[in-house]
Order: structure tokens, then C-alpha cells, then sequence
């Protein structure tokens, strides 16, 4: 999975980020990437995760409200 | 059974009435029909009379509250009902009371016979084909509930949902859920909702009812209604058996307000702790390779080549000291050399050289050209000869010949 046009995290649903991240993991649990290649996996991985906790935590709609006014 | 009465052993008036509500007991629950004569609601409960249209019988009826949501609420004297009750004694009054369990209007037979066409007529436009169902989003950030204010069916949606998600947020629209109103009321709530792009999944929610009470989940604009949004809806009407239209057109068929709840909202906690397990696997994962790499690197860099960089000029260093020596010593061997054959030379041009020859008295005869002319007597390897000389020869470099 070419991680140059991976979508920006922000854009992907929570059920997109999560499945996203698990393909992440297996990947890197592989083990076989280079070392330039996983760690940029890893900062996927990282930028998913929180992603996820976003939606999670409600924040985004929160941040929505507070915008709306 | 108390045994037999006689004149002797007569039954007293509560052995009678323990009789009777023992016969009476036996009959167990009944459903009847008969017409209302009246109708009261009291605090406790609903009291009234209820007769045959044509014969000449009638009974008081009661109903206690908490049976309230199983009968239809626009019950008034005159109307046919059918209703399912247990005979009461009282045995103070001696008083027989039917007391009502469940209750609906009469003559509702024509009301199911519409349904039923209404819903084979549907089915035939393809309404509540599977196909149509929208999947409901796994987390929806605004769900639209349709409900009545404060009803039971609002409180358990809510609360279930914040159980499981907390930060879920929810846009209410109440709505009548009975009577000829609620069906209209809850189309424009649906539509207003569907038109809101915020909202991603609708919950359409209300307690148990009698049959009646859910009539209108079963009108014809409200099914038409919900198979033209755009949003998925869940249909949560009523309990387990009730079976509204609603249901067959819904996106997703809860069978009551709470499991909706459950159904539209994941359990978060079981999210997040997924989405951290995955993180820390991640993490895990890319340190190991990193530490890894790490390792082999450090074996490689600990081989003594790359343990200093010294050594290399050490190296150097030592071959140029080397080098150096070796040519040092070349230098003066070729030295020595040549000054042994310098001296050997030297002796061996001693030994040729005339010189010590002429030191042993000899004399050279050389022509001009460098050989000597002089009456000499020049002896040979064999024999000798006579010679003249012509004087001194003026050269300038036998000097040591003259003397």
C-alpha cells in the first residue's frame, strides 16, 4: 500500500480509520517493510489511531457545535 | 370444598363467598365483547359498565393503571370493545366486577382486513424489499429520534445510547404517538430530519400500545414517508410481538426503544480499547524493527575496523615508518655497495694504472697524439727495441713523468 496518496486521516469515516490502522499493523507486524517504510507505517498508524479517538470522543462533533454557535 | 350444608350445619355468609370466588376463580381470563355504557377515569384506575348491545346484561368493569398503555385511549360509552378479562369477586360486597387486562375497539376486524391489503399492496411496489435498506452508519454523529415528550420509549433510547457512547448527540423531534395525529406529526419530523445533512441515522420510537395505539406506524404516508428518506431509519415500536408496517420499511426493525439504542451505538469502550490495542501493536512493532536494525548495526560498528578511525592512520603511519626504514637502509646498503666498488675500482685501477709500474722505474713511450718518441730502450714481451727521443715533451700533465 503506497503510503504517498493514502488519504489525508481527517477525510476517512471512523470504520475507514480503523480498517485502515488494522492493514497498518499487519503490515508491520510483517516486519519486512524497510526501515524508512515502517516508520512512516508507524506515523500512519499513529495519525489513524488518533483519528479514531477523535471520532470516539465525540470531538468532532463537539468542535462542530462550538462552531456552529 | 367445604362439605355439604344442612339445616344443622348451615355455611356461613364468607364460606359462600369463599365458594363462589373459588368457582368463579376457575373461569380465569376471558375474552369478551360488549358495548361501553361508561367510562371513568379515576386516579387509581378506570371505572365503568359494560353491556350486551342486544341483551339484556350488563356488568361493571374496571381497569387498574398499570394496564393503562394496553388499552385504547379514546374509549367513550357506546363504543363496541373486546376485551380480555378476569372475573372479580368482591367478597365484602359480594360484588362481581370484570377486571380489564387488555382491551381494544370492536369491530376492528374491518381495521386488520385494511392492513393486511394495505401491506400485501405495498409489498407489491417493492417497499419492503431487503434491497431497499440502507446500512446504518457504524458511528453516527447525529441521531434523530422521533418520540413522545418524556415517554418511556425517549427515556430508554437515550440512556441506553449515552451507556454505551457518551458523547452521543441526539436531535428530538416529539411527536403525538397515537390518535389520528401522530401520523402526520411524525412524517413532518421524519422529513425534517432527513432534509438535516447533520443527522445520519433516524430512530422512530414508542412504547408498548395496544393494537390500536399503533395504528398509525402503520399509515400508509408514514411507511411511503420512510421508504422516500434519504437518512436510514429504525423502526422501534412497541414490544417484541407488535408488527406495525413501520417495521417492514424501516431500515432496521428494533424490537423496542432500548434495543435500538443498543443497535445504532456501538459500544465505545470496546472501540476505544481496540483502537489502543492496534496503536500499542503498532508502536510495538515499529520499535522492535528499529531496535533491531539498531542491534545489527551496533555488531557492525563494534567490528574493530570501524571501532576507531586511528588505525588508519595508524597503518599508514606504520608502512611510511616502514618504507622509510626499508629505503633508509636500501639507501645505505647501496652506499656501502658503491663504496666497496669504489674501493675495488679504485684498487683495480690502481692495479692497471702505470703509475706504480713507472714508480718501478718503467718508462711509457707516447706518440704526440699521446704516445712518447724517445732513444729508449722499450722492452717488450719479447725482445726489445731501441728508441730516440726528441726531447721533453711539453705535456702539461705527465708532470710526475718527468721528476
Amino acid at each position: 500500500m503506497t503510503m504517498s496518496e493514502a488519504p489525508d486521516p481527517a477525510t476517512l469515516s471512523y470504520e475507514e480509520a480503523r480498517n485502515e490502522l488494522v492493514t497498518v499493523v499487519a503490515e508491520l507486524e510483517k516486519g519486512q517493510s524497510t526501515l524508512e517504510e515502517t516508520l512512516r507505517l508507524w506515523e500512519r498508524g499513529e495519525a489513524l489511531a488518533a483519528r479514531c479517538e477523535e471520532w470516539l470522543a465525540g470531538a468532532k462533533e463537539r468542535l462542530n457545535a462550538a462552531r456552529q454557535g | 370444598m367445604a362439605n355439604a350444608s344442612s339445616p344443622d350445619e348451615p355455611w356461613t355468609i364468607s364460606m359462600v363467598t369463599t365458594e363462589l370466588k373459588a368457582y368463579i376463580g376457575r373461569l380465569g381470563q376471558l375474552w369478551v365483547i360488549g358495548e361501553v355504557v361508561e367510562w371513568n377515569e379515576r386516579a387509581t384506575g378506570i371505572f365503568g359498565k359494560i353491556k350486551d348491545s342486544s341483551v339484556e346484561a350488563a356488568m361493571s368493569i374496571n381497569a387498574w393503571n398499570s394496564v393503562k398503555s394496553s388499552l385504547p385511549n379514546n374509549v367513550t360509552a357506546g363504543d363496541k370493545v373486546i376485551a380480555l378479562v378476569r372475573v372479580d369477586f368482591y367478597a365484602k360486597t359480594g360484588q362481581l366486577n370484570l377486571n380489564v387486562l387488555e382491551m381494544r375497539h370492536a369491530g376492528l376486524g374491518d381495521v386488520l382486513a385494511k392492513l393486511e391489503e394495505l401491506k400485501r399492496k405495498l409489498a407489491a411496489e417493492g417497499l419492503f424489499d431487503a434491497s431497499r435498506k440502507r446500512p446504518l452508519p457504524f458511528l453516527p454523529q447525529n441521531i434523530g429520534l422521533i418520540t413522545g415528550k418524556d415517554s418511556d420509549a425517549e427515556r430508554d433510547v437515550i440512556r441506553n445510547a449515552e451507556l454505551r457512547w457518551p458523547q452521543v448527540v441526539f436531535t428530538r423531534e416529539y411527536t403525538p404517538v397515537q390518535g389520528d395525529q401522530a401520523a402526520a406529526a411524525i412524517i413532518a419530523a421524519l422529513e425534517r430530519l432527513d432534509a438535516d445533512p447533520t443527522v445520519d441515522v433516524i430512530i422512530i420510537a414508542r412504547g408498548g400500545g395496544d393494537f390500536q395505539n399503533l395504528l398509525p406506524f402503520s399509515d400508509e404516508g408514514l411507511v411511503r414517508a420512510v421508504a422516500a428518506a434519504t437518512t436510514p431509519v429504525v423502526s422501534a415500536i412497541g414490544h417484541e410481538p407488535d408488527q406495525p408496517l413501520l417495521d417492514l420499511v424501516a431500515d432496521l426493525r428494533a424490537s423496542t426503544p432500548t434495543d435500538a439504542a443498543k443497535r445504532v451505538v456501538p459500544d465505545v469502550n470496546e472501540e476505544l480499547v481496540l483502537v489502543s490495542d492496534l496503536r500499542n501493536r503498532a508502536f510495538q512493532a515499529a520499535s522492535n524493527f528499529v531496535r533491531m536494525n539498531l542491534e545489527r548495526l551496533e555488531q557492525v560498528r563494534s567490528r574493530p575496523v570501524l571501532a576507531g578511525s586511528a588505525w588508519i592512520i595508524d597503518q599508514r603511519a606504520e608502512e611510511l615508518v616502514r618504507t622509510v626504514q626499508r629505503g633508509f637502509e636500501l639507501a645505505s646498503r647501496a652506499l656501502d655497495d658503491a663504496r666497496v666498488e669504489t674501493q675495488s675500482l679504485r684498487s683495480h685501477v690502481r692495479a692497471l694504472s702505470p703509475q706504480s709500474t713507472l714508480e718501478r722505474g718503467y718508462a711509457i713511450a707516447v706518440t704526440p697524439s699521446g704516445i712518447a718518441v724517445t732513444p729508449l730502450v722499450v722492452t717488450l714481451a719479447h725482445g726489445t727495441l731501441d728508441a730516440t727521443s726528441n726531447g721533453t715533451h711539453e705535456a702539461n700533465s705527465t708532470r710526475k713523468v718527468e721528476s
